[in-house]
């Protein structure tokens, strides 16, 4: 229920804020942007240490991350946010990723959009 | 909370800061303490193995006196020869919309330097995070240096292999937001050749630099970096800093400027720095960021230092409410001139004033230097 919520008001605020944001919705783009430097740097999801077998150091490394699936549940379902993971982990309210710093909810709200768009490029 | 749901948020917090430090100098010694980074470093730009000065520095600087060389004066090689070691470990709390708990060890390195006149070999190993054997081991600086004045402090210094490119404050936090959302982050080392100029007024530094096609680095492109530095009396300084990269998924731009005050009758020592970078995304997008970070550092008594920092990041200017902004609280324990006991704290907010999530964490650091 938290989670839907959460993400629910993710994408309400992200039709309130979408003429402020005008972010490419792209695979690439969400994922040099905001996945690298928030999961992809400081020796966290790199491709030496694959945390949960995820690595988010590279587009391509993040895209073959963003393809498979993470404690049972698929990373990103194209026009689904609701039901991706990687969504869910970056609204969780209880052990959110990343762990030491939250994500903008603007990022989180491109990341949702891009997926309920398709996630186009991926 | 569920049982495997909080030991998976455990988990997820242990590896993410795990790989989390590697020491590097504290630049609240220059002008407090000496006047530039080689003073007391073997290596120009700071950090890792200390020269005879440097060690004389750490032993002043603590709280009780043990011989500073190292493994306490036991290890007794050749003149040539100088070898250390750096180990670090954190434990605390760390809070994410949650607190969890976090242990994990930080850093186990390895150093060692063979000089012969005007040459330099320098190289650390040490190990890391990873999931298979190679990647247990990293060797984050190897490089080779040429000195125009063996021994001096001073003077011009040629240095090739891989390093971090000079740029900036070079804060010994990878966490201050200058370093981790800057051009300096953890594990940023590139292949390079610097050209290093050293003088008691004022500094230049300059390098070309690849990033690294077998180890992992932060650093994905090709570029340069330049960071000058004037110190016009002995307790001020102020430095300009540029930087271009350039590689498959992005070209960066980026520059900036940095001051240091020492107040002596208060002990204080006042540093900031303010990056700016261009972003330009091959995959079409570009965005400008701005990363600054301000640290008073207060020298309370011998072997105590007391840090007050604040920390913005705008990760994109054109995007409202995407910035961040931190306060640091930091106790440093030079208990001897090998161990230190660090409390660092920091509370963090996105888009400060408008109702972001709050982070932070609070940590223990040891600090061991062979």
């Amino acid at each position: 229920m938290v989670r839907c919520f959460a993400i629910a008001l993710a994408l309400t605020t992200a039709a309130c804020s979408a003429t402020s944001d005008t972010r490419p919705e792209t695979a690439d783009y969400v994922i040099q942007a905001i996945l690298v430097p928030a999961c992809g740097r400081g020796g966290c999801h790199t491709e030496d240490t694959q945390p949960h077998g995820l690595a988010f150091d590279t587009i391509a490394n993040a895209k073959t991350a963003l393809a498979t699936r993470d404690r049972g549940r698929q990373m990103v379902i194209a026009g689904d946010p609701d039901n991706s993971e990687l969504v869910t982990v970056l609204v969780d309210t209880r052990s959110p990723m990343p762990p030491d710093q939250p994500l903008a909810d603007a990022d989180i709200d491109l990341i949702a959009r891009w997926i309920a768009a398709g996630a186009d490029g991926l | 909370m569920t049982a495997p749901r909080a030991l998976a948020g455990l988990v997820g917090v242990v590896i993410v800061v795990a790989a989390a430090g590697v020491a590097r100098a504290y630049p609240e010694f220059q002008l407090s303490r000496d006047q530039t980074c080689s003073s007391c470093h073997l290596s120009p730009a700071g950090g890792g193995l200390l020269s005879e000065n440097g060690l004389a520095t750490a032993e002043s600087n603590a709280t009780w006196d043990v011989a500073p060389e190292a493994a306490h004066g036991a290890l007794v090689g050749p003149s040539w020869l100088e070898v250390g070691a750096e180990l670090r470990g954190a434990a605390g709390v760390v809070d994410d919309r949650g607190a969890s708990p976090a242990g994990f060890p930080m850093q186990a390195d390895g150093e060692a330097a063979a000089k012969s006149g005007a040459l330099t070999l320098y190289a650390t190993l040490g190990i890391q995070e990873g999931h298979d054997v190679p990647s247990f081991f990293a060797s984050r600086e190897h490089w080779a240096m040429w000195q125009s004045d063996a021994g001096s402090p001073n003077g011009l210094f040629v240095r090739a292999g891989r390093f971090m490119p000079v740029y900036g404050l070079r804060l010994a936090d990878h966490t201050a937001y200058t370093r981790r959302d800057g051009q300096t982050p953890l594990y940023g080392e590139a292949y390079g050749v610097a050209v290093e100029d050293i003088q008691p007024r004022w500094e230049a530094h300059a390098t070309g630099f690849v990033h690294d096609p077998l180890q992992y680095s932060a650093e994905t492109g090709n570029g340069a970096a330049l960071y000058v530095e004037a110190r016009p009396v002995k307790a001020f300084s102020i430095g300009l800093e540029g930087r271009y990269a350039k590689g498959d998924p992005d070209e960066r731009v980026a520059g900036g400027a940095t001051a240091k005050l020492w107040i002596a009758a208060a002990n204080l020592l006042l540093e900031g720095e303010v990056q700016g970078i261009r972003q330009t995304f091959a995959a079409g997008g570009q965005r400008d960021q701005v990363v600054s970070y301000l640290l008073a550092s207060w020298f309370v008594h011998d072997g105590w230092m007391l840090d007050v920092g604040g920390g913005q990041f705008d990760e994109d200017t054109d995007v409202p409410h995407v910035d961040l902004e931190g306060v640091d609280v930091n106790v440093h324990w030079f208990a001897t001139s090998h161990w230190e006991l660090l409390l660092t704290n920091r509370i963090q907010m996105i888009a400060l004033g408008s109702g972001g999530p709050t982070s932070g964490y609070s940590l223990v650091q040891f600090h061991y230097r062979l």
